[in-house]
């Protein structure tokens, strides 16, 4: 079973630690604007928000998408990107409600979460306890 | 030595160098020499050598020839735990060498960006602000900005590039009133703070530097170099340094300190101040203040605090939890027991840019030349200044900001100021080399001694800390132990520590990550990042290079053994009270330690590096 990453705002120091574990794995460099996920500090230091695809039930990228780049995979339930078929029009980007999805800086193809398909490197790298990884 | 990786990927660099001519309004790339990256790696020592290239000898730190120099090692912008941001240029307040080190990601960002280096120099005709932004580089107005506070300019600069998460370094009012010991401020409440960074940005007319990069950086052997980052990980965060780092902060050291008879009260008149322990230390800050803990880029270790003022004229406004350096240099050496009062002045200076180490010593010199009489009613504007008052305290921050009345004398660092007032002042001066000393004591601590005197910046304990052989009883890399108030060891100590924290300022680490761990990690994970072969001998030797070579530079200035000094209250008054009761450092023993330190470091007797020592660090070419 897939489950989802809870994020416990009160923990998190602002590392950037799961961006940069994000960014090796998937990209095999290190890179803030590569990661799928963002950590962003507001109010000073006082907040730190967390962005990640909460992979919507009934997607608008999805929907949006106009080559029918973006799928939900029937087992997992976890929204993915076929990058071969992607064209970079932005057009997920546009309607995703909570930044869940962007454009890779090199690339310039639609990237998101996929959870690392139930393994997230993330919560296995994030030293807080920030980040939880639960299966319902 | 072989690698096998191609010459033309210099792995773990961006492998560009930034140059922006501010008179000109130019920008220049210059591609990375790999030579010079491997004989320098980054950060401290890229500063070091182009500081050395580049500024003509005596010119006045002010002047646009002065260059400021962001610089990155290989190991920023990557997953490995504590890399910090280093600045340097020429000093205008010792005139000599400076660099300084800021949490934050300012680094990564410009590593990103695609450079690892960033070179200014000139002086803009009007305020300007900088927006770089991945390959465009962007002279931006700052007229709207100049004299507003380090948290207005943040927030309005943020604002203005339209990006949270783009870096932002800048400077306040201390600064554009070049305050000798200006801060450069970062992420609101981080500082480039000591040797006056933020008034070189102040005479540049260059407001804040704000960054942004999509790039990324890639690594020689990444499977390894994640194996090894795990590693290192995991034993800091079992380390009891971190672990009480995690928990309490810096002012975890706050009992050590006063029992050990190590930070200032009162101008260092004393090293004692029962009153203070409970009001400042960790767990009292913790309930009182602090409302969550923060990290450094990519670290596990959680060290610093965010605050909120509870009382006071400011009541709400977010600050940084009071470090050490501030609770001590500014509480302690004031006089006063009272973490309100304390955490409104911390927020004055960050507000400002001041550094609160230089603020906390000229403030506590005023109120010994105002007991004395030296120092009327009359010279401070009828600021009572006694120890003790943090009222008058809080507006002398003001008047040093604004550079009014005693204020104006006191922004130029406690040695010019003592010059100018005259009367035996020099006396109560506490500084090497203008450098304003940080609160651990060197009477009950003489290895301590040593250090201040020959630390390339002046007066500064982040550049070895030999107290933890002298008084925390830890083993010397060698296995040996030393006396605390012995002389006997103490240059090999200071030798050592400097050469380790010179190497690891090439990959701009945090020395908090070297405790409780074993430094040859440092080594393994530059060789790792880049596909070079550092053994740890080499990574040592790294360090000594780019010592010598900031020696050189220093010696061009004019600076000898005649500077390696002490103040003369540490020469001539014994500590009256704590467990080196009576203990002072004798001009013999300073001299013998002094001697033995420059005989281990191959200088001659005057302070000045041998040919053979050059010549066998590859620095004459």
């Amino acid at each position: 079973m897939v489950g989802s990453i809870i994020f416990h705002s009160d923990k998190c120091s602002g590392c950037h630690i799961c961006e940069l574990a994000c960014s090796a794995i998937k990209n095999k460099v290190f890179g803030l604007r590569r990661a799928r996920i963002a950590v962003k500090t507001l109010k000073h230091g006082l907040l730190d928000s967390f962005v990640i695809c909460i992979q919507c039930l009934d997607p608008a990228c999805m929907k949006i998408c106009p080559v029918n780049a973006i799928r939900r995979d029937e087992r997992t339930g976890i929204i993915l990107v076929d990058e071969e078929k992607c064209t970079g029009c932005g057009l997920c980007v546009k309607v995703c409600p909570v930044e869940g999805i962007k454009l890779d800086p090199k690339t310039r193809k639609a990237i998101k979460c996929d959870l690392c398909l139930g393994n997230p490197i993330c919560v296995k790298w994030c030293p807080t306890g920030a980040l939880e990884y639960i299966v319902r | 030595m072989v690698n096998n990786y191609s010459e033309k990927k210099l792995y773990g660099y961006a492998g560009k160098i930034l140059y922006i001519d501010l008179t000109k309004r130019k920008v220049s790339i210059k591609p990375l020499n790999s030579e010079l990256a491997k004989m320098f790696i980054g950060g401290k020592g890229f500063i070091a050598e182009l500081l050395y290239d580049l500024l003509p000898p005596k010119i006045d730190p002010f002047s646009p020839e002065n260059a400021l120099v962001f610089a990155t090692g290989p190991l920023n912008g990557t997953i490995w735990p504590g890399t910090k941001n280093i600045v340097g240029a020429k000093s205008p307040l010792t005139g000599i060498y400076m660099d300084s080190y800021f949490s934050g990601r300012f680094g990564a960002e410009l590593k990103y960006a695609g450079y690892d280096a960033l070179v200014i120099t000139g002086r803009s005709d009007k305020p300007v602000y900088l927006w770089i932004d991945d390959g465009s580089v962007e002279f931006r107005d700052a007229t709207h900005i100049w004299g507003k506070s380090t948290y207005e300019t943040y927030d309005i600069v943020k604002e203005e590039v339209g990006d949270v998460t783009a870096q932002v370094v800048c400077i306040g009012p201390a600064g554009e009133n070049l305050v000798r010991f200006a801060t450069i401020d970062a992420d609101v409440h981080r500082q480039a703070a000591r040797c006056g960074g933020g008034a070189v940005m102040g005479s540049k007319k260059l407001k804040a530097i704000a960054v942004r990069g999509s790039g990324d950086i890639e690594v020689a052997k990444l499977d390894e170099f994640l194996r090894l980052a795990e590693e290192f990980t995991d034993i800091l965060k079992k380390t009891p340094d971190t672990r009480m780092y995690s928990e309490l902060g810096t002012p975890s050291c706050v009992p050590f300190a006063n029992s050990e008879a190590l930070w200032p009260y009162r101008n260092w008149q004393d090293q004692v101040f029962n009153d203070a322990v409970n009001e400042y230390k960790g767990e009292t800050q913790k309930e009182r203040l602090w409302v969550k803990h923060r990290s450094g880029f990519a670290c596990c270790m959680q060290c610093e605090k965010v605050a909120i003022l509870r009382k006071g004229p400011r009541v709400g406004e977010v600050v940084h939890g009071i470090e050490y350096e501030t609770l001590a240099m500014i509480g302690v050496n004031c006089g006063f027991a009272d973490l309100d009062a304390l955490a409104y002045a911390n927020f004055l200076c960050d507000y400002y840019g001041l550094d609160t180490i230089s603020t906390g010593t000229v403030a506590a010199f005023a109120m010994e030349l105002y007991e004395r009489g030296i120092l009327t009613k009359e010279d401070t504007g009828g600021l009572k200044l006694e120890f003790g008052n943090y009222e008058a305290l809080h507006k002398l921050i003001e008047l040093i900001a604004f550079r009014k009345g005693i204020g104006n004398i006191l922004a130029e660092g406690v040695k010019r100021a003592a010059e100018r007032i005259g009367k035996g002042a020099e006396k109560y001066a506490i500084h090497v080399k203008g450098l304003e000393l940080p609160a651990w004591a060197a009477r009950g601590a003489p290895g301590m001694g040593l250090q201040y005197a020959t630390v390339d910046r002046g007066g500064c304990h982040q550049r070895g800390w030999p107290i933890m052989y002298e008084v925390g009883g830890l083993a010397l890399y060698d296995g040996t132990t030393v006396e605390r108030l012995s002389i006997k060891g103490k240059a090999k100590a200071v030798k050592w520590e400097q050469d380790l924290t010179t190497a690891m300022g090439t990959l701009v680490l945090c020395d908090f990550t070297r405790f409780g761990t074993n430094p040859k990690y440092f080594s393994m994970a530059l060789s790792l990042a880049t596909g070079w072969n550092i053994d740890f001998n080499e990574f040592m030797k790294i360090g000594e290079r780019v010592w010598n070579l900031i020696r050189m530079f220093n010696v061009r200035e004019g600076i000898s053994r005649k500077d390696d000094t002490l103040p003369r209250r540490f020469i001539e008054e014994p500590v009256p009270s704590g467990p080196a009761k009576g203990h002072k450092i004798t001009p013999e023993e300073f001299n013998e330690m002094l001697s033995e330190y420059y005989k281990l470091r191959g200088w001659d007797e005057e302070g000045r590096p041998t040919k053979e020592k050059l010549a066998k660090l590859g620095l004459l070419l």
